[in-house]
């Protein structure tokens, strides 16, 4: 087998990802344990983090716009925002922060790269799931119905991965080489939970910044989200616009990533 | 079958890990000497134009002073970094260990170590699972499911020794891996090593420095320095003669 140069096509790099599926699962669970393990409330963190975050939020911003609205369904509107924007959110740091804490793995074995961002992935959707189990709790016990396009939940998983790990991608060797560029992100990225619409309604935008603001592919995530669960109108060019624009975030990501994938034991 | 042509690696001579120190260092090298500010001495060749083939059934050692490039060609060969240019192509499964009791993460118990690690070494669980029980007997760990944080050190080495002394594979790159093991489970690694290179086909690369370790298991030997092989022949005819006083600089005997 020729190791180098080796010009292995897409299709070759997702089977051989594909192959390495087990340790995909492996890794996944030593992050879950090496979380949780030490904790009372172990597992439990997943779905109390969100909630415990959220209610602050409900609290702060009721009080604040002294709203006279169903405190419930604010929580709820808040919640189906706070979840997708804490999955991004985690996602994409942990992505950056995790070559460096498996370098002796990176530098001692040969096994496709991507499988240590997708563990992450994987983490982070379980505590999703979690959270959409809660939201789909209390969202049935206060009288909400649910849409009967639940069918595009799975797509709208694969719009919502495609861009925090085609983020995630696009930032690791950057972060690595240049450590600055990290900490400039922990500073910069806790502003972008209020570009998305979780605390508003999208109506508060300015019309003329509508076609740019959402270009955000997580306006499109929150809104088309918020649809499914709320049975509202599915906002279906919004969608496809967000769908696009995740995809190429992916796709330029990935590219990059493959380019370093076989130096990173060099910068790391 | 082991083919390199012509394999080079460069590194960036030093790193510069921050956006701010860059900004710094750059403007500084432009304000001192505007006429130098790419420096041509930046980067250096940890590997300059290697060319070698291993055959199947060779047992190579390699002998080099500290960043002769021992490492980085151990880690080209198995396929976990790149080189910046040049030809590679191995055939078999490669097993590589490295020195210092390998991956060894302290809040996986020793059992998951070896099902993760072998994992990622390209092995299937049923795979695992057929050597997992030698694999703890081998290493001598009576708490093989408590967390490797309480593990000793020369239990984390004999852990992941025992593990790629019963991995299925058809060329072991050894580099330093006796490191941290105590003279009794060296000798039990010997005689199993012994024993899977009885197989013909099984080819070993083996870095140390260790003059006995390498007399013991190795057929040729490749001495590197500054990143090229000066010497590539047989080990008896190199330690004895040719090299006596280099090799006693290297191996300090």
């Amino acid at each position: 087998m020729i190791i180098y140069p080796n010009k292995q096509s897409l299709t070759d790099y997702f089977k051989d990802i594909l192959r390495y599926r087990q340790l995909l699962v492996q890794m996944s669970k030593k992050w879950v344990k090496s979380k949780y393990e030490d904790s009372y409330i172990g597992l439990g963190w997943m779905v109390l983090s969100p909630v415990i975050t959220t209610i602050m939020y409900t609290f702060f911003f009721s009080i604040m716009f002294d709203m006279h609205a169903n405190k419930v369904h604010y929580f709820l509107y808040i919640y189906s925002g706070m979840l997708p924007w804490i999955f991004f959110r985690d996602v994409f740091m942990e992505t950056l922060d995790i070559f460096p804490k498996e370098s002796l793995l990176i530098k001692r074995t040969n096994f496709p790269r991507l499988i240590v961002p997708l563990s992450v992935v994987f983490n982070k959707m379980l505590q999703f799931g979690f959270g959409v189990a809660i939201l789909f709790i209390v969202a049935l016990a206060s009288g909400k119905d649910l849409s009967a396009y639940f069918f595009l939940f799975p797509i709208l998983m694969l719009q919502i991965v495609m861009v925090a790990l085609g983020f995630g991608l696009l930032f690791i060797v950057p972060c690595i080489i240049y450590r600055d560029i990290k900490h400039m992100i922990r500073f910069v990225l806790p502003l972008g939970l209020y570009t998305l619409p979780i605390f508003y309604r999208i109506k508060a935008v300015p019309e003329e910044w509508l076609s740019y603001y959402t270009l955000n592919p997580m306006v499109s995530f929150v809104q088309s989200f918020r649809s499914v669960l709320f049975k509202e109108e599915i906002p279906w060019y919004l969608l496809a616009k967000g769908m696009v624009v995740s995809f190429l975030v992916f796709a330029i990501g990935i590219a990059i990533f493959r380019t370093y994938e076989k130096r990173l034991p060099d910068f790391i | 079958m082991i083919i390199l042509e012509n394999i080079s690696k460069k590194y960036k001579q030093k790193g510069l890990k921050s956006v701010s120190r860059f900004l710094v260092v750059q403007t500084l090298r432009s304000l001192l000497s505007p006429s130098t500010t790419k420096q041509s001495n930046e980067y250096f060749n940890a590997l300059d134009g290697i060319s070698v083939q291993i055959k199947p059934g060779e047992h190579v050692g390699i002998l080099g002073k500290n960043k002769a490039g021992k490492t980085t060609l151990m880690q080209i060969i198995s396929g976990i970094s790149e080189p910046t240019s040049g030809f590679l192509k191995v055939e078999g499964k490669v097993i590589p260990i490295f020195a210092q009791g390998s991956v060894i993460t302290p809040d996986q118990t020793g059992r998951e170590y070896i099902y993760l690690h072998a994992t990622a070494l390209g092995y299937t669980k049923k795979e695992i699972d057929s050597v997992v029980d030698d694999v703890i007997a081998f290493s001598d760990i009576d708490n093989i499911d408590s967390l490797i944080r309480t593990y000793s050190t020369g239990m984390r080495t004999r852990l992941s020794l025992s593990l790629v002394l019963h991995l299925p594979a058809d060329i072991y790159i050894f580099d330093e891996a006796f490191y941290g093991s105590d003279v009794f489970f060296k000798d039990k690694v010997i005689d199993r090593f012994k024993e899977i290179l009885n197989n013909p086909a099984k080819t070993m690369i083996l870095v140390s420095h260790n003059e006995d370790i390498i007399r013991t298991f190795c057929n040729r030997l490749l001495i590197l320095e500054n990143g090229k092989i000066v010497t590539d022949g047989d080990v008896d005819t190199i330690f004895a003669q040719y090299l006596a006083s280099e090799t006693s600089e290297i191996t300090g005997s």
